[in-house]
């Protein structure tokens, strides 16, 4: 069962959005966001994804003629399980650079006409123990 | 619409829902309309209200939605000065004595689209106060249904006819409300007896209640024409008594009054005019009831008929009084319209009079004023000159000599002036003789006003249409006029004006927008009011001093907003000064270069003579600079202040929420929440701070491709057309893009020009998939966050065949930035339209040529 809470309070599904246009946008103050789910059903749902975004860096890495590090210190590219083991650094760099929008998708509508909150930042996406925890930031809007 | 009608009271009834195809009609709650049509719409309401034209009113209004309506009235709202107008607006058309169940009046009342037109639309059945889409409800006595559009007459190719009579009778049941509601929606209540006889049958329609009916009666009676109405009623409501129905609820009711309208009720069904009259002395006489003269009017119009006298009167109520009615009623009413009214037909050998002059007579206003100057001693002075001032505004100036001529004429009357004189002192006689001689002008209003003695609607009124030159001989003349008023440094013009401001926020407001902002009109273009500033500045010192002057009450009186703003604007000035974004911008014309000098030099002087040392002067005097060239320009008519930000980034401001938006300098347009306007004002502006950037279009105005034979040249060549851009940050580009085989294309606010310092660069990529170009932004960011490289990138990678809930398909990057619409839910800036910003591609050919295309908005 995925649970959103902005600041503390819970919030339902529905009332929290986000525009990839809009992301890191964020003003000073503003509320946070944890969203927690299920981990396997997320790691189900999440690794094509993943395993197609992975492809399309090993064939980029091909063209360039150079591996690029996912995340800084990286020698290949970390499974998914992998990913999830991670430093929360490195782990956020590749999240970061690729995933966040992605993974908000699996949980969040991108159209919801009567949302009061916008997710402008993904900081921090975790596995504790059987669940996976979102943490960002987000705006009434 | 859904469900059905429900019958008011206990118990509800259940109607029936309606056939599929007459049911299509659903109430929609979200305004569609774009912020670019809602400014619009606003600028055309304030319009019609400013003009008093109820037509334009309707016409900013018809054809939106209740949601939109809605938008558009809460856009209306929240603009400095817009209610006043509405209120102003409300006010004339009260006293224009129009009625109220016109279709325009029932938007107009309902500024805030909160109110809908329920109850009106019973009496209107106005089409146009219904939109397609909405679902209003119908009263009538104790039945309410829904209608719609359709009801009212609204037809499109999308919604079912209906049957209009059938549905009405389907909702209503054959009741009396139903034929008097299916009668008015299908506009067939024509005759003037129908309508006398359908509003008699409306109960709702008649205020009052008893006393309002017997009133109607007694117009009818007067015109003769109780028998045509009773048919016509009976006609309407077959099976139904005329002479029971207008009685019944009056039998009811026991107290004198009802006694006594129903005494006057059946003399009118009697048409028995004598006796009506009578009874309405005694209905006066016993005064249990305020009546007004309004109601009186009729009944003792007929005494001043042809065939009633007075002394017929007396005779017939002489044993219903067991004394004279005309003591009675002299007793009761001792001064007055009332009083004049009766005095008048009471009057041995009075002459026959229209109904319609009975109240112009000088004689009867005489009687009118005098009550009005004599009465109400327990009130305070301002409130009796109030009272006197409010009775003056109903009778023309035109009018007012014939009145004090009716005065002198009077033995016993000492003249208008002189009891205004005794029964007022100080001010408040200086209000009421200036009310009374009808010349009040622009400096009496700006100083009753900022002695709480005028609205803010009568001091916008008087100095609404004053000119450039006007303005200035209005403060010369008010300082001359009250030079005994000097005090503390202060002029008299400025000592009312700060006692108005600390008074009353609203009148600040107006006085702001009317003192300084709209001088020159409304905008009709910046570009052309620029041209018009230099020729005004050209035309010699008189002129000067007139703009120096806005210049610096703006100042003045804008206090901390614009303190602050000035700081703020030359921080970010001086930042990237600092930072070395700055560039050499157009010349400004030497006038205004001229006149933001002796702007500045001024002051300077003025913080000196105010003992404010210390404060930012230059500053703020730069932005006074900014503001002076506003004003030339006409563009503050809608409260806008233009302001140069840093890099050239132009800003405006409202006065009132200090929104900043942006310029797009290459469209020539500004851009903001409250609609665009042309933007000739903004490279003067940008260039006088020197240091502006403009837009890669100012030099290349047209589709341009470019040539160089290394990355090297491109990447030079960037930077010194991209704000904000290095070579080195434009070379990384470079490298991360070609060796993948891509180009990039740039576009956004850096290229539109109306980027502000923390913007990110946009950027495309031509040939790259979605994560290759995540790839390049995230590297290129991780450069930019350890402060290797200047500029961030937008992290959205802009990709060909990218799609997203939010942003349709991207074709090609160049198509991307070309684009325009509305920003989607979810964006801070959501509503907001966003306008193309031009694009500029670099990519290196197969033949090994590096080329640059600049494509401005609207040229791909």
């Amino acid at each position: 069962m995925i649970t959103i809470r902005i600041s503390g309070e819970l919030a339902a599904a529905d009332a929290v959005t986000f525009n990839e246009r809009a992301m890191g946008e964020v003003g000073q103050g503003a509320p946070t966001m944890v969203l927690t789910a299920p981990y396997q059903s997320f790691a189900e749902r999440f690794a094509p994804i993943y395993a197609e975004a992975i492809t399309e860096l090993e064939t980029d890495d091909r063209v360039t003629g150079k591996f690029s590090p996912p995340y800084a210190g990286a020698t290949r590219y970390p499974s998914l399980a992998e990913l999830f083991a991670l430093a929360d650094s490195e782990r956020m760099e590749m999240i970061g650079a690729f995933f966040a929008v992605d993974i908000l998708r699996l949980f969040l509508p991108e159209t919801a006409a009567g949302a009061r909150w916008a997710v402008r930042s993904v900081d921090s996406v975790a596995k504790k123990g059987d669940l996976l925890e979102l943490r960002g930031v987000v705006e009434e809007i | 619409m859904t469900g059905g009608v429900t019958r008011a009271g206990a118990p509800t009834e259940a109607i029936p829902q309606e056939p599929a195809a007459t049911a299509r009609v659903t109430r929609t709650d979200e305004a569609a309309i774009s912020p670019v049509e809602t400014a619009e719409q606003v600028r055309l309401l304030r319009d019609a209200f400013q003009a008093g034209n109820p037509d334009r009113v309707k016409d900013a209004l018809h054809g939106y939605s209740r949601a939109d309506r809605r938008a558009i009235v809460s856009a209306f709202d929240r603009l400095p000065g817009n209610q006043s107008e509405y209120q102003s607006f409300q006010r004339r058309i009260a006293r224009l004595g129009l009625p109220n169940d016109n279709d325009w009046m029932t938007i107009a009342a309902s500024p805030t689209g909160r109110n809908d037109a329920v109850a009106r639309l019973h009496r209107a059945m106005a089409s146009g106060s219904v939109d397609r889409q909405e679902v209003l409800s119908l009263y009538g006595g104790r039945t309410r249904a829904e209608i719609t559009a359709l009801h009212a007459g609204y037809r499109d190719r999308h919604a079912p006819d209906m049957d209009v009579e059938a549905e009405i009778a389907r909702r209503f049941g054959r009741t009396q409300q139903h034929d008097l509601a299916a009668a008015r929606l299908g506009r067939d209540v024509r005759r003037p007896e129908h309508r006398t006889a359908a509003a008699l049958a409306d109960t709702t329609q008649v205020s009052g209640a008893f006393d309002g009916r017997a009133r109607m009666l007694g117009e009818v009676l007067q015109n003769n024409q109780i028998d045509a109405v009773r048919r016509a009623y009976q006609e309407m409501l077959p099976g139904r008594s005329f002479d029971t129905d207008m009685l019944s609820d009056v039998r009811i009711n026991q107290t004198w009054s009802g006694r006594a309208s129903r005494a006057r009720i059946q003399a009118a069904l009697n048409g028995d005019r004598l006796d009506y009259v009578s009874q309405t002395a005694l209905f006066l006489a016993r005064g249990e009831n305020y009546i007004s003269e309004a109601d009186a009017r009729p009944a003792f119009g007929m005494v001043n008929g042809r065939d009633l006298a007075w002394a017929d009167v007396e005779a017939r109520l002489r044993n219903d009084t067991g004394g004279s009615i005309t003591t009675a009623l002299q007793a009761r009413y001792t001064s007055g319209e009332t009083r004049a009214l009766l005095d008048q037909v009471m009057r041995p050998g009075a002459a026959p009079a229209t109904i319609a002059n009975q109240t112009e007579q000088p004689s009867v206003r005489l009687a009118a004023v005098e009550a009005a100057l004599n009465e109400g001693n327990y009130l305070t002075s301002y409130r009796r000159r109030a009272a006197f001032s409010e009775l003056l505004a109903g009778i023309p100036v035109a009018d007012r000599a014939a009145i004090a001529d009716a005065g002198r004429a009077r033995p016993d009357s000492r003249g208008i002036e002189d009891q205004i004189r005794a029964r007022f002192s100080g001010i408040e006689a200086e209000r009421a003789l200036a009310d009374w001689r009808g010349n009040i002008d622009a400096i009496d209003m700006l100083r009753f006003a900022s002695r709480g003695q005028a609205t803010p609607q009568e001091l916008t009124r008087a100095i609404a249409s004053t000119s450039l030159e006007r303005r200035a001989q209005l403060e010369a003349g008010f300082n001359e006029r009250h030079a005994d008023e000097r005090s503390g440094g202060r002029t008299p013009f400025q000592t009312a004006v700060d006692r108005l401001r600390a008074a009353d926020g609203e009148a600040s407001r107006n006085l702001d927008l009317q003192l300084n902002l709209s001088r020159l009109g409304t905008p009709e273009g910046l570009r052309e009011a620029q041209t018009r500033a230099q020729e005004l500045l050209r035309e010699g010192r008189g002129e000067w001093d007139s703009f120096r002057r806005f210049a610096m009450d703006t100042l003045k009186w804008s206090g901390p907003q614009l303190d602050a703003s000035g700081r703020e604007l030359f921080t970010n000035i001086r930042r990237a000064e600092r930072e070395g974004r700055l560039r050499e911008g157009q010349p400004v014309p030497a006038e205004i270069e001229t006149a933001y000098r002796q702007v500045v030099a001024d002051y300077q002087r003025y913080l000196r003579d105010q003992g404010r040392l210390g404060e930012a002067a230059a500053e703020v005097a730069l932005f006074a600079g900014g503001t002076l060239l506003s004003i030339a320009s006409g563009g503050t008519a809608t409260g806008l202040i233009l302001a140069a930000g840093a890099s050239g980034g132009l800003y405006v401001t409202t006065r009132a929420a200090v929104s900043p938006v942006y310029a797009d300098s290459s469209a020539g347009r500004l851009v903001t929440d409250a609609g665009t306007a042309a933007i000739g004002m903004a490279i003067p502006i940008a260039g006088r701070l020197g240091p502006a950037v403009t837009s890669v279009f100012s030099r290349y105005p047209t589709r341009t491709v470019l040539t160089f034979s290394n990355s090297t040249e491109q990447a030079a060549w960037a930077a010194a057309h991209i704000p904000g851009a290095t070579p080195q940050q434009m070379e990384a580009l470079i490298a991360a893009t070609y060796s993948r085989n891509s180009g990039f294309v740039v576009g956004g606010s850096r290229i539109r020009g109306d980027f502000h310092g923390a913007s990110d660069l946009d950027v495309g990529f031509t040939a790259l998939s979605k994560r290759q170009a995540e790839r390049v932004i995230a590297e290129h960011n991780k450069l930019a966050a350890a402060g290797d490289l200047p500029l961030r990138l937008e992290t959205y990678a802009i990709v060909p065949g990218r799609a997203s809930a939010n942003v349709p398909e991207i074709m090609r990057v160049e198509e991307f930035f070309q684009r325009t619409g509305v920003r989607a839910p979810g964006d801070p800036r959501a509503g907001q339209s966003y306008v193309p910003s031009g694009s500029v591609s670099f990519w290196r050919d197969a033949d090994g040529i590096y080329r640059v295309e600049i494509i401005p908005p609207g040229a791909l």
